[in-house]
Formats: C-alpha cells, sequence, structure tokens
C-alpha cells in the first residue's frame, strides 16, 4: 500500500484544478485514466474505506479485485450467500495489505504477563480503536463533525494526538456511535458491538465468566503512532492500572 | 495482561502483541458483522479462551467461524 498511504489525499483524482466546472465539461478535458480511478478510492472523488486500498494496486490488479467483486455480487444476487461475499472481499483487503509493508509502530519484543489466577476472576476493560464515543459525550465537541466530514481531516488525524474516550460499563448500546477517518465507521454506527463489544461482554459478567472494569474505552487508531506508543498509550495503561484493570481486550479496527 | 483482536493476520504478527486472535473479518467489522450476535459473541468467547490458555508471548489464534451444515 505504499502509494496510497503516501498519496496526498488532498491531491486525488477530482481535485485537479478543475472542481466547480460542469462535470461534463471537466470529463471531456480530463477523461478518466484507470489510474486516477483507482486512486480516488483514497480519499477522492470515489472516497470508500472498503475499497481504498485500490489506489495502492497495480491497474491489472485493481481491474482485478472489482472484476472479482462485482462477480461475486453477481453470484449472491442468486445465491443470498452474504458470507461467501464477506470472506471474498475480506480476501481481497487482506491480500491488497501486503504483508511486505512494515507495521507502525514497529516493536522488538513480545512482553508477556501470565494471567494471575482463574479468568472469571480477572477485572476486564475493553478498548477500541474504533473511534467509538458516547453520543453525550463527542471527543470533539458538541459540533463534531459527521464521519463523511472527517474523511477530508484524515492528515489531521494522522498528525495529531489521541484523545481517550471514557464509556461507563452501564451505557447502553443506543448510546454509542462512533466517527473514524480510516474506516467506514457507519459500520459501528449501525451496530458498535462490531469494534467494540461491550453488550456481549456484560452478557459474560452475567454469567459469572468474568468482571468488568466499571470504564470502557476508545480512541481512533487513524493518528500519530509514535505519539501513541511513546507518549500516550502509557499514560492510558497507568490510568487503567490504577483503576484495577488486570486484563485488557483491544479492537483493531 | 492484554488479547489483542484484529483482522489482517501480518499486521498482528509484526506488532508483538503478547496474545492475537486474528479474525476473518472485514475492516471495521473486527468481532463480526452488523447485527451477528452469534458470530460477535463467539469472537469475545475465543478472545477469553486465549486469554487463559495462551503461556508464551505472540501467540496468535486464528478465529475459524462455524461453517453452517448443509441439508
Amino acid at each position: 500500500m505504499s502509494e496510497a498511504e503516501g498519496h496526498d489525499p488532498t491531491h486525488n483524482g477530482a481535485d485537479d484544478g478543475t472542481r466547480g466546472e460542469d462535470p461534463a465539461a471537466r470529463r471531456a478535458a480530463r477523461p478518466l485514466t484507470m489510474r486516477a480511478f483507482r486512486r480516488s478510492f483514497y480519499y477522492g472523488e470515489h472516497a470508500d474505506m472498503q475499497f481504498k486500498y485500490l489506489a495502492g494496486l497495480e491497474d491489472e490488479d485493481a481491474a482485478d479485485a472489482i472484476a472479482a467483486v462485482l462477480a461475486t455480487v453477481g453470484e449472491v444476487v442468486d445465491t443470498g450467500d452474504l458470507e461467501h461475499l464477506r470472506a471474498r472481499l475480506a480476501a481481497l483487503q487482506a491480500a491488497a495489505y501486503s504483508p511486505d509493508e512494515p507495521a507502525e509502530p514497529q516493536v522488538d519484543d513480545a512482553p508477556f504477563a501470565p494471567l494471575g489466577g482463574p479468568v472469571a476472576a480477572q477485572r476486564l476493560a475493553l478498548i477500541t480503536a474504533g473511534g467509538v464515543f458516547h453520543r453525550d459525550h463527542d471527543p470533539m465537541g458538541p459540533n463534531g463533525p459527521t464521519q463523511a466530514q472527517t474523511l477530508s481531516m484524515i492528515s489531521a488525524f494522522l498528525n495529531g494526538t489521541p484523545t481517550l474516550s471514557t464509556i461507563d460499563v452501564t451505557t447502553p448500546t443506543a448510546q454509542l456511535t462512533a466517527r473514524h477517518p480510516g474506516y467506514d465507521a457507519r459500520t459501528a454506527q449501525r451496530d458498535p458491538d462490531t469494534v467494540f463489544p461491550l453488550s456481549h461482554l456484560r452478557d459474560l459478567a452475567r454469567e459469572g465468566r468474568l468482571e468488568l472494569a466499571d470504564e470502557h474505552y476508545a480512541f481512533t487508531g487513524a493518528t500519530s503512532q509514535r505519539t501513541l506508543e511513546r507518549e500516550v498509550a502509557p499514560r492510558w495503561a497507568e490510568y487503567m492500572a490504577a483503576r484495577d484493570v488486570d486484563v485488557c481486550f483491544l479492537v483493531a479496527t | 495482561m492484554s488479547v489483542f483482536i484484529r483482522a489482517f493476520e501480518h499486521r498482528a504478527v509484526q506488532l508483538q502483541v503478547p496474545r492475537t486472535l486474528v479474525t476473518p473479518h472485514l475492516m471495521g467489522r473486527t468481532i463480526g458483522p452488523v447485527g451477528d450476535r452469534h458470530r460477535q459473541r463467539a469472537v469475545v468467547d475465543a478472545a477469553l479462551g486465549l486469554l487463559a490458555e495462551a503461556s508464551a508471548g505472540g501467540t496468535v489464534r486464528r478465529f475459524a467461524p462455524e461453517v453452517p451444515r448443509a441439508g
């Protein structure tokens, strides 16, 4: 994904100096190329967080991926097998996010703390990088941006300092929402449990299988990874340890 | 102690988190599809199992959804 990740999201296929002109005239003056088309999925005219990886593929690979998606959609229209479509889309995403790209932050060890007793006796907190928050406590203020508006702010997010949202364990799922410039958070708006399974953990606590902390947490993973690793996460860990949290479930998006 | 739940296994391996559960789900649906509480619960159960059973750092377990039986 080097091309996509190095691509300036403010300069995409749509932002070519002709914005505001008649679309037909613009298209006649500048015919759409495959390169511009695939790059437009990465914060461009066709911005789509589920398919932004197309920007980083070669033209032929992007064409193959699009054809595969369309063929599978056509098949599922007949079969109704949504799981087949999901699996196909997930496989394309996984292949696109190439293993030869280094992950950030880079770490060279895997510190391990053994379980200090039965799971049922552990006090567990949930943390998601999915940008979930309580509807009444928007971390960007009462007039925070919408999910769509957030996409144009991706550079600011990636250079910013993450904010930890605190969510009380009793918060009804209907009071949760989400916003994130790196994935389509409308999914989490529809069902917060897709990235923040607090309702399931409450079920498990009622069954006596674990003890839940009073607070659970969320932040937006599209952020400065260096600041997160070196400054913010250690503070968060101390904060949670001071609240007698034994175990964290960390959910990435 | 921590359990990391995510898709994209190679990223999880690179980050060397103590315990990682890799799920085969789309970006933004790490725990499972919208409204699929059965799948979501199974992922959370698997994460608890990993917490109980992992004995060394860098443990990566792949969540495998139940395949409905034909017929």
